[in-house]
């Protein structure tokens, strides 16, 4: 069996920013790696579709060629509308107490978000998992696997409004393991809300920093 | 042959983990030196990992060896864990590094979460 060598952190690198009332961590954006990724399937679509446009072969293969164009646009067209989503959101914080979190210790997140224009938010959902995920095999044999170790549903208050601002408290379950974040293998934990507006559910993701100490 | 002995099989992070290691020439072969490593391991179905908290190193000069060794778990870990899909484990690995081939030993031992008063806190996960 072999076994890659890490170096360094076992704990992830969270971007915060620090302030007299807390940690303000910032929601995730779409990342560069997104984007490429974009732009690659909007490639791959245009070369699938200039082949299903070709004349060449029977009927068979025409509508083969076409299915597969098919297929692509609409992998494209999930991720555009996954991409165009995430940056309908303007300004996501979460103001964390303390900073980084112990295992078995109490919380304080105060949330605060916003949508481009100001569009009204009719409904927030906010989760707290602390989720497992890995990578298996590698080449055209690898496999991501993602699963939860722990979800807590935090109450949210139902009215509409343009600037949604939420305060939670809750204790880190001791039994838990802390952040974990090596290659193909790691142990996050998160804040996962969804901002819903005109029937179109807006995600905004965080990343919490849990280091292996126990409060007492 | 190698032996080892942990003195406390749980630790926690930032803590040192401290034992002996006995060691007997089989034939005349003279090892060039003994490291002693407290390595942790990824031990779940994701492709597998591996990290080396401390390392130390023993020049035997006679055909048996006994010697202490104290090695200091990182502060931020890991621990040790049993997930669903990730697992962590910590193991003091013994290498005799000789001409010819080399001889292996390890030895589990756990490693848990520190405690904010300094105390020993309770067992970690798994």
């Amino acid at each position: 069996m072999s076994y890659k060598l890490h170096r360094g952190s076992v704990l992830p690198h969270v971007a915060v920013q620090q302030t007299a009332q807390g940690t303000l961590v910032h929601a995730l954006r779409p990342t560069s790696s997104e984007v490429t990724e974009l732009v690659l399937y909007a490639i791959a679509f245009l070369m699938f579709l200039g082949a299903a446009l070709a004349t060449k072969g029977g009927i068979a293969a025409q509508l083969f060629r076409a299915l597969n164009a098919g297929g692509v646009l609409l992998g494209f067209l999930g991720m555009l509308s996954h991409y165009l989503r995430r940056r309908r959101l303007f300004k996501g914080t979460l103001l964390v107490r303390p900073w980084p979190i112990r295992l078995g210790g109490d919380v304080t997140l105060k949330y605060r978000a916003m949508l481009k224009k100001s569009a009204p938010v009719s409904s927030l959902a906010a989760k707290l998992q602390c989720a497992e995920d890995v990578t298996i095999g590698r080449g055209k044999y690898q496999e991501n696997k993602s699963g939860a170790l722990f979800e807590l549903d935090l109450q949210c208050s139902k009215h509409e409004r343009r600037v949604v601002e939420e305060e939670w408290t809750f204790a880190i379950p001791p039994t838990l393991p802390p952040s974990f974040e090596v290659p193909c293998n790691a142990v996050r934990w998160r804040l996962t809300t969804v901002l819903t507006t005109s029937g179109v559910d807006i995600p905004a993701d965080f990343t919490l920093l849990v280091i292996p100490e126990v409060a007492e | 042959m190698i032996s080892i002995r942990i003195d406390d099989d749980t630790v926690t992070a930032g803590e040192f983990v401290t034992g002996r290691i006995f060691w007997s020439a089989e034939g005349d072969r003279r090892p060039r030196r003994i490291i002693a490593s407290a390595v942790w391991e990824t031990a779940g179905q994701g492709n597998k990992v591996r990290g080396v908290g401390r390392a130390m190193e023993y020049e035997p000069r006679e055909a048996e060896a006994t010697f202490s060794f104290r090695l200091l778990i990182p502060h931020e870990g890991p621990i040790t864990f049993k997930g669903e899909l990730v697992a962590v484990v910590w193991k003091l690995k013994v290498r005799v590094e000789q001409p010819g081939f080399d001889e292996f030993e390890e030895s589990e031992f756990r490693v848990g979460a520190r405690s904010t008063l300094g105390r020993r806190p309770r067992r970690s996960p798994g």
